[in-house]
C-alpha cells in the first residue's frame, strides 16, 4: 500500500527521498523495476543477474543524490547509475580472469572489408534468416557478440525504447556518436546472422 | 558495393533524421537499389529487436530491495504502511520545479477556480435533474463511475438468436438492393475535393520503394498502407501507380490464414484496415488478384471474431475494441455489397455486440476516457452499418453527442468517423455536421496538403484528413 506516494512524480519521491521518506524510495523502485531489470537482462540474458544489479542500483541510487538535477529526467539519472554500474562488473569479471571484456573496443571480428558486402552473397539474407524459428535466439546470441559499447546503445535504443538524445545524455557521448554506434551495430548483427547461417 | 547514404537508414527507420533532410532521403532511398535492400533488412531486424524477450521482476522483489536498503540506511524508518504523501508533495508533484512563489500564486488561482467549479457544477446538476425528471428513471444514465462494464459483451440469450434470425432474414431481402451500391463504390469520380487532391499528391511523395507507407511501428505498415490506399480509391484513382504499388504490397503481405500485415500489436485493426483497402481495390480494379486477396481477408475476419461478436487485438481475443469493430464491420458491409451473403452471421452478431456496449445516453466507451466521443462516432457508424434496421432511438442520442460536441481539429481520427456516421444519418444531422467539421480539417492543413498531428504520424494524420474531406463521396447512404 502506497497511500499517494503513486501520484507523485520522480522529482518529488526524490525530494522526498532527500527528507527520508522511506515510501518515496519504494514507489520509485516499484515505478522502475522492470525497465531496470530488462536492461540488465538483455546485457547479461541472465535473470539472477539482472534483479541483483538492479537491487544494487537502487542501493547506490541514495548515495548519488547529490548529483541528481530535478531538472533533467529521472530515467536518464537512473540509467547513468546503472551502465556504471555494469563497467564496474564488466572490469571486476575481466580483473577475475572471467570474460574479457574491452570496453572501446572496436568490431569484435571482421577484418577489413566493407560490413554491407559481407552481409551479402550466395548464402541467405538475414531477412530470410530472421523469417525463421530460432530467430530469437539467434539474435540473443548475436546481441551477445557485439562489442560492448554497440551493444549499449542497442539495448538501449531498441529494448528500453529511449531515443539517441537520451541515450546520449545517459552514455555521456555525442548524439552523432549514439547513431554511428547504432548503425554499426546493425550492420554487426547482420553480419553475425549471415555468418550463423552459412 | 554499399552506398555511402546507407549510414542514415538504421536512424532513419528510428524516426531520428530531421524532418528538413527526409525529402532528399526518401528521394534516394527510391532510386538507389542498395539503399532499399538495406532498409527492407534492417526494418526487419528492428522488428525482430523490439519483440525480443522481457521478464516481468520475481515476486517480491520490491520487498527485497526495501529491506537491503534498510540494512545500509538504517536512519531511514519504516514509517506507517500507508504513510501519505504530504500536500506539498502532491502540489510540488502537480507543478514540477516551479518556485515557491508561484506555486503560492498557482494554488490560491485553483482554490478560487475549484470553489467557483463546485457552485457551477452544483447547479448544472439541479438543471439536468429537472430536465430528466419527467423521463422514465430507467433512461437516467448510470454514473460515469463504472469502469469499462459496459463494454462487457452482451450474453447471447435465446431471444437475441430469435431476433438474429429475423435479421438474417431482413438482410437477405435487402440484398438485391445492396449490390445495386456496388458500381457507386467501383466508379467514384476523381478530383471532387482540391484540397483532397492536394493531400494525395504529398502522400504519393511519402510512400516507400514496394508500395508501402510505412508506419513508425513496422506492426502497423499494412494498416496505414491500407489507409492511405483508401483515400486514393476514395477519390477515384484505382489506375494510379500508387494503388497499384500499394495494393500489390498488401498482397504480398497476406499470410495463409488470411491475415494482412504483422500479427503482432493490434493486428485486427490493421488486418481491417488493409482488407477494406483490398475490398475496395477489387471493386475499383477489377482484379482477380486483388480479390481472391480480398475474400481471403474477410474469411480471416470472420474467423478471428470473438465469441460475444467483437473483435479485439489478436483473433479470437475476448478484448473487444470498438475501433477494430468498426473497420471490421465496414468490411463485412463491403463484402455484402458484392455479394457475399456468407458474412451475415458475423455482421449479425455484431450488431449484437455493438448495441450492447452502447450505454442510455447512446455513449460508447473507449479505452480511455477522453476516447468517449470517437468511439461514440465509431460505435454509431457500426451500428448503422450492421443492421438493416438500427435502433432509430439510439442513433438520435448518438447524434445529438456528435452535434453537440466542439470540432476538435487535431481530432482526425475522430473527424473521420464523425464524417462517415453523420453522413450515414443523413437528412439535418448531415445538414448540421458537415460544414464545421469540414471547415475545422481545412483550417489544419498545411500549405503543402499535409496535416500534422501530436497523436499519429504525419501520413497517418494526412491519411484521415483526405478520407475526411472524401466522405460525402466514398459510399452511398445504405439505408437508402
Amino acid at each position: 500500500m502506497a497511500g499517494d506516494w503513486d501520484k507523485l512524480d520522480d522529482a518529488a519521491l526524490i525530494s522526498a527521498l532527500q527528507k527520508g521518506r522511506l515510501p518515496a524510495f519504494t514507489q520509485l523502485v516499484e515505478r522502475h523495476q522492470r525497465s531496470l531489470i530488462n536492461f540488465f537482462y538483455h546485457l547479461s540474458w541472465d535473470r539472477q543477474v539482472a534483479e541483483d544489479c538492479a537491487q544494487e542500483v537502487f542501493l547506490r541510487l541514495h548515495s548519488h543524490l547529490g548529483s541528481y538535477e530535478p531538472q533533467a529526467k529521472f530515467t536518464t539519472f537512473l540509467y547513468r547509475i546503472a551502465r556504471n554500474l555494469w563497467i564496474d562488473r564488466m572490469r571486476s569479471e575481466a580483473s577475475r580472469g572471467g570474460k574479457p571484456v574491452s570496453l572501446e573496443a572496436a568490431s569484435a571480428s571482421g577484418g577489413d572489408r566493407p560490413l554491407g558486402d559481407r552481409v551479402r552473397g550466395p548464402s541467405p539474407t538475414p531477412v530470410e534468416i530472421l523469417a525463421r524459428q530460432e530467430t530469437r535466439q539467434a539474435l540473443r546470441d548475436a546481441i551477445e557478440r557485439l562489442p560492448e559499447e554497440q551493444k549499449s546503445v542497442l539495448i538501449l535504443s531498441e529494448m528500453q525504447g529511449l531515443k539517441y538524445q537520451e541515450i546520449s545524455a545517459i552514455l555521456d557521448i555525442p548524439v552523432g556518436t549514439v547513431k554511428s554506434r547504432m548503425h554499426t551495430a546493425m550492420e554487426r548483427l547482420k553480419e553475425i546472422l549471415t555468418e550463423k547461417e552459412s | 558495393m554499399t552506398c555511402h547514404q546507407s549510414g542514415e537508414i538504421t536512424a532513419f527507420l528510428k524516426g531520428e533524421v530531421p524532418e528538413k533532410e527526409l525529402p532528399a532521403l526518401r528521394s534516394h532511398f527510391d532510386s538507389c537499389a542498395s539503399c532499399s535492400r538495406e532498409l527492407e533488412t534492417s526494418r526487419r531486424l528492428l522488428e525482430s529487436l523490439s519483440k525480443m524477450d522481457q521478464i516481468e521482476p520475481s515476486p517480491g522483489f520490491t520487498g527485497r530491495v526495501r529491506d537491503a536498503f534498510l540494512r545500509a540506511h538504517p536512519e531511514f524508518q519504516a514509517g506507517s504502511p500507508v504513510e501519505k504523501a504530504t500536500l506539498w508533495d502532491s502540489i510540488r508533484a502537480a507543478f514540477g520545479v516551479m518556485p515557491a512563489w508561484a506555486i503560492s500564486v498557482s494554488v490560491h488561482v485553483l482554490v478560487v477556480g475549484i470553489a467557483a467549479l463546485i457552485i457551477f457544477q452544483s447547479r448544472g446538476a439541479r438543471d439536468d435533474h429537472d430536465r430528466t425528471r419527467p423521463a422514465d428513471s430507467a433512461h437516467v444514465a448510470p454514473p460515469d463511475t463504472t469502469p469499462r462494464d459496459f463494454m462487457a459483451a452482451p450474453v447471447p440469450d435465446p431471444l437475441n438468436q430469435s431476433r438474429a434470425s429475423e435479421s438474417w432474414k431482413a438482410w437477405l431481402d435487402r440484398m438485391p438492393r445492396d449490390a445495386r451500391h456496388a458500381p457507386f463504390v467501383a466508379k467514384r469520380a476523381s478530383g471532387s475535393d482540391p484540397s483532397a487532391t492536394k493531400a494525395l499528391a504529398w502522400l504519393a511523395s511519402a510512400q516507400w520503394p514496394g508500395g508501402r507507407w510505412m508506419a513508425p511501428d513496422p506492426a502497423s505498415t499494412a494498416g496505414l498502407t491500407g489507409l492511405v490506399l483508401l483515400a486514393f480509391l476514395a477519390d477515384g484513382q484505382a489506375a494510379a501507380e500508387p494503388v497499384q504499388k500499394g495494393l500489390e504490397f498488401l498482397r504480398s503481405e497476406q499470410r495463409a490464414s488470411g491475415l494482412v500485415g504483422s500479427d503482432q500489436g493490434n493486428s485486427l485493426l490493421h488486418h481491417a484496415i488493409a482488407t477494406v483497402a483490398l475490398l475496395e481495390g477489387a471493386l475499383a480494379t477489377g482484379d482477380p488478384r486483388t480479390r481472391a486477396a480480398a475474400a481471403a481477408a474477410i474469411g480471416f475476419s470472420v474467423s478471428a471474431q470473438n465469441e460475444p461478436g467483437g473483435w479485439g487485438a489478436w483473433a479470437r481475443s475476448p478484448e473487444s475494441d470498438t475501433l477494430t469493430g468498426a473497420w471490421q464491420i465496414l468490411a463485412l458491409r463491403l463484402s455484402l455489397i458484392q455479394g457475399d451473403a456468407g458474412v451475415l452471421p458475423a455482421l449479425v452478431r455484431a450488431h449484437g455486440r455493438i448495441q450492447g456496449s452502447i450505454d442510455p445516453k447512446g455513449r460508447v466507451r473507449g479505452s480511455a476516457p477522453g476516447d468517449v466521443l470517437f468511439s461514440t462516432a465509431a460505435g454509431m457508424l457500426s451500428l448503422e452499418l450492421s443492421s438493416p434496421a438500427p435502433d432509430q432511438g439510439i442513433l438520435a442520442r448518438q447524434e445529438d453527442l456528435l452535434l453537440e460536441a466542439p470540432v476538435d481539429p487535431k481530432d482526425l481520427r475522430g473527424a473521420l468517423f464523425r464524417s462517415l456516421a453523420l453522413f450515414q444519418r443523413g437528412g439535418d444531422a448531415w445538414a448540421r455536421g458537415w460544414t464545421p467539421l469540414r471547415e475545422a480539417v481545412l483550417r489544419a492543413q498545411a500549405p503543402d496538403g499535409s496535416w500534422a498531428s501530436d497523436a499519429v504520424s504525419e501520413v497517418h494524420a494526412t491519411a484521415l484528413g483526405a478520407l475526411t474531406l472524401l466522405s460525402p463521396v466514398r459510399y452511398p447512404r445504405l439505408s437508402e
